[in-house]
């Protein structure tokens, strides 16, 4: 059904998601070309290194069953710093394509700073949640000035702000300038003028597609085709900014 | 294609520029749909709801018939029905309450006898549980919500009434359909909020609640996404263009 190909940079192997055929079914259905796996997030708000090894085998699982379809994220905590360092160069080994942050630690933290070390290494990108919730964040949940400040911190760094930071004004005001940044609008917030905001703030190169599915795909791919008349520009956000931020053949 | 979306929103937004706002005609034409039931933003926000209705009622004047407002009105400010709501040449054709923005709780004996007005005058009730995503608010607008389970209770118990919950999440619906089934008049509407992957297919696949309604909450959010699914899930929109024939008469 698809008029130009996806790239879906943000999807949990959990729930509905939560068995390889349901995975490969959905991406059957909807023709999605690939996908980043972020993982089942076991362990709740701060998992413990054990529980980190487990949700990304569950990651390399589903990897090695969609090798074709699916970029392993590696999910790590980074209140366990040396643990998480260990966890990335052993899922590295196994051809992770990135790195997950949660809410276990907010962001701009030092903890962060030694993954970030090895993702520049690597060259991989970190995808990172963010929220403003006005209902109030979690203790390690990342606000938009806590992603800004590390982003800043790490130039050479290639960082995703998941959400647009829920509150779109928030976050797209807190990086402006950013070039080491990229955004995505995954999940259940479908606040009008997001995308629309966010292509005069960080221009049309910079928005990836996402769904943080099993959030409904038609629901997330519905608001692009909203938001966003021009072709072109839509076939960058589906597709040809992740598969370049990817790739590492982005414009600086 | 929906007929009738029955929850959008019109008049200048406090916190944000929202595209078409002020232009309901040129949002139903955006939109693809030929009807729009409208809460008026000044109706929500202004100290007296009705004073900001009939604001935007005269703002809405060269504006084709398809372009049409809920009645927001504040039972704990002595409001109630106008005699014109519902009559031909009127825009308004609903009696609309927004208990957890005004701050009023659902069982207040007030809140009842303007139910039992509305429906003397043959107007749906519509119970707006939402201005957008409580989460996403302004700080000043991040409200509490009545609890799901007094809600349903409420549900329950109110004055005979064709009766409408809006801007539901898919997990309220379910909760709803569920409890609230036997309730007669009862429609619920689905478009606002999305779910996990096949939560609107759950949700139409029960039998033993039918009444569903559209209503997207645009421009506040985006419509397409919601819609798309919803299709999917519902196989077209035939079953809410005919409820919304039932409630709104489009």
């Amino acid at each position: 059904m698809e008029a130009e190909p996806v790239w879906d940079c943000h999807v949990h192997n959990w729930h509905g998601f939560g068995e390889v055929a349901a995975l490969r079914a959905h991406l059957q259905r909807y023709g999605i070309r690939r996908i980043n796996l972020l993982g089942p997030l076991l362990g709740g708000f701060s998992p413990t290194p054990a529980e980190v090894e487990a949700c990304n085998a569950r990651t390399r699982a589903f990897r090695d069953a969609l090798p074709e379809q699916v970029a392993a994220y590696c999910y790590l905590n980074p209140a366990h710093p040396r643990h998480a360092v260990a966890e990335w160069r052993r899922c590295r080994e196994a051809g992770f394509a990135g790195v997950k942050l949660w809410v276990a630690l907010r962001c701009h933290e030092a903890g962060v700073d030694a993954i970030v070390h090895e993702a520049v290494e690597a060259e991989v990108p970190i995808l990172i949640h963010v929220w403003t919730k006005a209902t109030g964040n979690l203790p390690g949940e990342s606000t938009p000035d806590d992603f800004a400040a590390l982003a800043a911190r790490h130039p050479a760094g290639r960082f995703i702000m998941a959400h647009i930071g829920g509150r779109y004004e928030q976050g797209l005001a807190a990086i402006g300038g950013l070039r080491n940044v990229w955004l995505d609008y995954a999940g259940g917030a479908n606040e009008a003028g997001a995308y629309e905001r966010a292509l005069e703030v960080v221009g049309p190169t910079r928005l990836l597609f996402g769904t943080d599915g099993p959030c409904s795909y038609l629901a997330c791919r519905g608001r692009v085709l909203e938001a966003v008349a021009d072709a072109a520009t839509r076939r960058l956000i589906f597709h040809d900014n992740m598969a370049a931020l990817a790739a590492g053949t982005f414009l600086p | 294609m929906p007929t009738t979306d029955g929850c959008l929103f019109t008049g200048p937004c406090p916190f944000r520029a929202l595209r078409d706002a002020e232009a309901p005609g040129r949002l139903l034409a955006r939109l693809g749909v030929g009807s729009g039931g409208f809460v008026s933003f000044p109706s929500l926000f202004y100290h007296t709801p009705q004073a900001g209705l009939a604001q935007t009622e005269a703002a809405l004047a060269l504006e084709g018939p398809g372009v049409w407002l809920h009645g927001t009105t504040h039972p704990l400010r002595n409001e109630r029905a106008q005699p014109h709501w519902g009559q031909p040449g009127s825009r308004v054709r609903t009696l609309l309450l927004a208990p957890d923005l005004h701050h009023y709780p659902l069982e207040e004996p007030r809140v009842a006898r303007v139910v039992e007005h509305a429906a003397q005058a043959g107007l749906p009730v519509v119970l707006l549980r939402r201005v957008g995503d409580r989460r996403l608010a302004p700080d000043w607008l991040a409200l509490e919500e009545t609890p799901l389970e007094r809600l349903c209770q409420w549900v329950q118990s109110a004055p005979p009434c064709r009766l409408v919950i809006s801007q539901l999440t898919p997990h309220e619906a379910a909760t709803l359909a569920d409890e609230c089934a036997s309730r007669p008049g009862l429609y619920l509407e689905l478009g606002g909020f999305a779910g996990p992957e096949g939560s609107f297919a759950e949700l139409l696949a029960r039998g033993d609640f039918t009444r569903w309604l559209y209503g997207s909450g645009a421009p506040l959010h985006y419509a397409l996404g919601n819609r798309h699914a919803l299709a999917e899930a519902a196989g077209g929109f035939a079953r809410f263009n005919t409820h919304a024939q039932e409630v709104y008469g489009s």
